[in-house]
């Protein structure tokens, strides 16, 4: 065989093992993100507007750390860290997503509550009452994904207010339904309060009753392969501070339930 | 053997590889083959025939199956006379056609999905006057899917067949016209089996488009299991929570992409 | 029954005005250069092209009338069409491309069958019939290209170039073929070629097409006695002059003098064979009417003859043996005298 020929081919072989032999590690170690000038946040979706404006107080009150952020629905969140992606801080919109990481993060903290609200087209065209509304067939109703916390939570209330809806759309996010609603596409969706007022003239909200509402608890946590944990522990400081507290009471949310 | 004589036989047959060219070259097959070895590595081989038996990962192959050949029927009822029309007839405005029937191509697929919704979404230019006057929807619809996924594959088929009829040798239907066949029948029997090849592959590439099409479905049509949700969009959120259930769907559409170029083989990579 | 054409058609840079008529029975051979628009005028006597101006009619049809806005289309003319690369569909047999033009035409398949493979063999083709075009060689696919053209029966067989896709070798046999399948069909035929030996050899009578005018026409023997053009004339290899006669005297158009026998007046041709042309390396005496001197350059060998250029009053191309040739050292140049007899002067008007 040529000379040249099998030479070329050997040369492929090496650099393809090589690349292969750097590719990622499968326990979810990975590594931490953030030289301790940024620290990346990962955070549900439904804590957009009120991370955003945490995030350059933060910066100010630490020496110029920036923040980035990753908002996304918890269970992505979570498979994401499993899988190795660099995050400092984990704020999930239920516990059962932060359970799923919890070999990978430090103590837990619940650091705010949330209650569901069913979301329409600002004006309620449809005149939507409660729940019972939403099993009219005629309805277009969309929910978030059943893994989705916001999914979840819906299916329980509605559980509980022994109504059957057949959505027409599973999103992947909160804020994916809030879209649908506010576009005119979907009559009706059922989503956090927070979201309902991050939604600004779009929407509405109808309120759903105090016996079958659910409350989301949040908790937050660093993560634990984290290379900026000083910094990760300053920005859930800050989030659970009475000044985090407060821009979170502000955009809707509720403080951590006394239990 | 001397090194001269080594020299011009290895440029007889085709040259030595430019030392310059092996590193890069080696770096991109690793890129490409790498992630591929991934997925074949990772898969659960001895879970996986439970994995695809499962409801939802047969329903999401159902209903990808469905939509694709689906999309690639509108594209054929409607692409096949649309390259005709850009290969035969200079019309005005015809590059710009052509360049409109591109734009899919080039446009990312979530941007395609908003302008579909802009379009035919409930409160769409045209999606308004479709539900008034027919009651008619497409958002959250599988026929929606068809739309959204018809929307990007389309395109694959015009350019092919455009491609295929300009090369076509015309004098054949001069013959055909010679011997008394007229327009219909030089078409059925003459121009179609001659453009046969490129239809064909026009046909492949636009169905195996179709069927990994995500961005537009997912943000036009939704995401609803056994109506709207194809593999694409279940290996998406599969990902989320269910890895296995993820790497087996992908492993399918995997396979699926590799039929089709090996079916495709001859054309994209003609042996002399 | 015959043809009659008039036709007109400006396509790029060909301006084709041509007038034709083909009696039944007689085979009319197009003879021109290449670009001369002889493929245009069958494309155009096919329907393929629309002429500008024109006037087609077969058979006492009317095919063609620009002025009164008729235009048959191309599938509607009993024509036959052999393309100059024959264009046998790729995708089918020898079979069924010959079986094509009865099937379009609304024949039953198993007919049209029937008597495309009696074609094939009428052609000797019969042990083709399943092949494809491509496993067919270049007089295979004639044959099977020309089965094709007449199995409808078409009054007008219009063959471009019939020949010219085969090798010199195959050439002579086919064309033998050719001739013997053109005599048996009795509808008009017309055939286009640029070779002036296949011309010669099946033309009944020849048009000669230049630059989209019809320069001549005559059978192959008055064309070649008396050619109107350069192109023919050195198609024939003959030496051809223009000028104005004044009885025996030809002044030339450009300059010098021939004389002839006979008495002419007026605008005239005047042609002189090579072969009339006698050389010497010495000033001649003698009969010859026409002695000019001059200078031997080119010089081509054609066979065991030399054909010698001799620049002087009156350029002439001279044909002498190899072996005088070599006695008159014509390849060393220098002057040589050229005579031609006047009786061997033809000129005709022009």
């Amino acid at each position: 065989m040529p000379r040249s020929r099998t030479r070329l081919a050997a040369v492929l072989a090496a650099v393809a093992l090589t690349l292969a032999g750097c590719g990622g590690n499968d326990s979810g170690g990975g590594s931490g993100a953030g030289s301790p000038e940024e620290i990346k946040v990962f955070a549900a979706a439904s804590l957009t507007a009120a991370f955003n404006e945490l995030g350059p107080r933060f910066t100010a009150a630490n020496g110029g750390t920036k923040v980035t952020f990753n908002f996304a629905g918890s269970q992505a969140l979570a498979t994401q860290i499993q899988q190795g992606a660099p995050a400092d801080v984990f704020a999930s919109a239920d516990t059962a997503n932060m359970d799923k990481v919890e070999d990978l993060v430090g103590d837990p903290q619940v650091f705010a509550s949330n209650l569901l609200q069913i979301v329409v087209e600002q004006g309620n065209p449809k005149a939507i009452q409660g729940l019972d509304d939403l099993a009219d067939p005629d309805l277009k109703v969309v929910l978030a994904a059943p893994d989705v916390p916001a999914g979840r939570y819906a299916a329980e209330i509605l559980g509980r207010a022994n109504v059957t809806v057949k959505p027409v759309s599973q999103e992947d996010n909160v804020k994916a339904v809030v879209t649908k609603v506010s576009l005119g596409e979907a009559d009706a969706g059922i989503v956090y309060v927070t979201d309902v007022t991050a939604g600004g003239g779009k929407v509405e909200g109808v309120d759903i009753p105090e016996d079958q509402n659910v409350v989301a608890t949040y908790p937050i946590a660093t993560v634990k392969a984290s290379n900026a944990v000083e910094q990760a522990q300053a920005f859930m400081d800050l989030v659970r501070s009475p000044e985090g507290q407060q821009v979170l009471n502000k955009y809707g949310f509720l403080p951590p339930p006394t239990s | 053997m001397t090194d001269a004589r080594r020299r011009a036989s290895a440029s007889q047959r085709g040259g030595r590889a430019p030392v310059l060219f092996v590193v890069p070259a080696a770096v991109a097959v690793g890129f490409l083959a790498v992630p591929l070895a991934g997925l074949l590595g990772r898969t659960p081989w001895g879970s996986l025939a439970a994995e695809l038996a499962t409801p939802r990962v047969l329903e999401a192959l159902r209903l990808s199956l469905v939509c694709s050949l689906g999309a690639v029927a509108v594209s054929v009822a409607l692409g096949v006379p649309l390259a005709f029309l850009l290969a035969r007839v200079d019309f005005p405005g015809r590059n710009l056609v052509r360049a409109l029937t591109t734009l899919p191509m080039v446009l990312p697929p979530v941007v395609g999905g908003v302008a579909l919704l802009l379009a035919f979404g409930r409160r769409g230019v045209a999606g308004q006057w479709l539900d008034r006057a027919f009651g008619i929807t497409l958002p959250f619809t599988t026929a929606g899917a068809i739309l959204a996924e018809a929307f990007v594959a389309m395109p694959f088929l015009v350019i092919t067949c455009e491609a295929g009829l300009r090369a076509m040798d015309r004098r054949f239907e001069d013959a055909a016209a010679t011997l008394g066949a007229g327009r219909w029948t030089t078409l059925r029997r003459v121009t179609l089996p001659l453009v046969a090849p490129s239809l064909w592959a026009g046909i492949a590439l636009c169905w195996a488009r179709a069927l990994g099409e995500f961005g537009a479905t997912i943000t036009f049509a939704g995401n609803l299991p056994g109506v709207t949700q194809t593999m694409p969009l279940a290996v998406y959120l599969a990902l989320e929570t269910d890895l296995e259930a993820a790497i087996a769907l992908s492993l399918i559409l995997l396979a699926i992409s590799a039929a089709v170029l090996v079916a495709l083989r001859d054309r994209w990579f003609p042996t002399a | 029954m015959s043809l009659e054409a008039k036709v007109e058609v400006a396509l790029g840079r060909l301006r084709l005005d041509a007038e034709l008529a083909v009696a039944t029975g007689e085979l009319v051979v197009l003879l021109g250069p290449n670009g001369a628009g002889k493929t245009t005028l069958l494309r155009a006597l096919a329907g393929l092209v629309a002429p500008d101006h024109g006037r087609v009619v077969l058979d006492g049809v009317v095919l063609e009338d620009t002025g009164a806005g008729v235009h048959v289309a191309t599938e509607r003319r009993p024509v036959g069409f052999v393309f100059q690369d024959y264009l046998l569909f790729p995708h089918l047999s020898a079979l069924e491309n010959v079986a094509f033009g009865l099937r379009a035409r609304g024949t039953p398949r198993a007919e049209a069958r029937r008597r495309a493979a009696a074609w094939l063999e009428r052609v000797g083709l019969a042990e083709h019939a399943r092949s494809r075009p491509r496993a067919l060689s270049g007089g295979q696919a004639q044959r099977v290209a020309l089965a094709r053209a007449l199995v409808s029966d078409p009054r007008l067989l219009l063959l471009d170039e019939p020949l010219a896709a085969l090798d010199a070798a195959s050439r002579a046999e086919v064309r033998r073929d050719l001739r013997r399948h053109l005599a048996s069909f009795d509808g008009t035929r017309l055939l286009v070629t640029h070779d002036p030996l296949e011309a010669i050899a099946l033309a009944d009578r020849l048009v000669v097409l230049e630059g989209g005018t019809v320069t001549q026409t005559g059978t192959p023997a008055e064309v070649s006695a008396r050619p109107r053009s350069r192109y023919v004339a050195e198609l024939v290899g003959v030496n051809l002059f223009r000028g104005r006669a004044t009885g025996a005297v030809v002044e030339l158009d450009g300059g010098g003098v021939l004389v002839a026998a006979g008495d002419h007046h007026g605008e005239v041709f005047a042609a002189v064979h090579p072969h009339a042309v006698a050389l010497h390396r010495r000033a001649p005496e003698g009969t010859p009417r026409n002695v000019w001197a001059g200078t031997a350059d080119t010089l081509d060998i054609v066979g065991d003859r030399v054909r010698a250029r001799v620049a002087g009053p009156v350029p002439i191309v001279a044909e002498v043996t190899a072996a005088a040739a070599g006695e008159l050292r014509l390849a060393d140049g220098g002057p040589v005298w050229a005579t031609v007899k006047a009786t061997e002067v033809t000129v005709y008007p022009a």
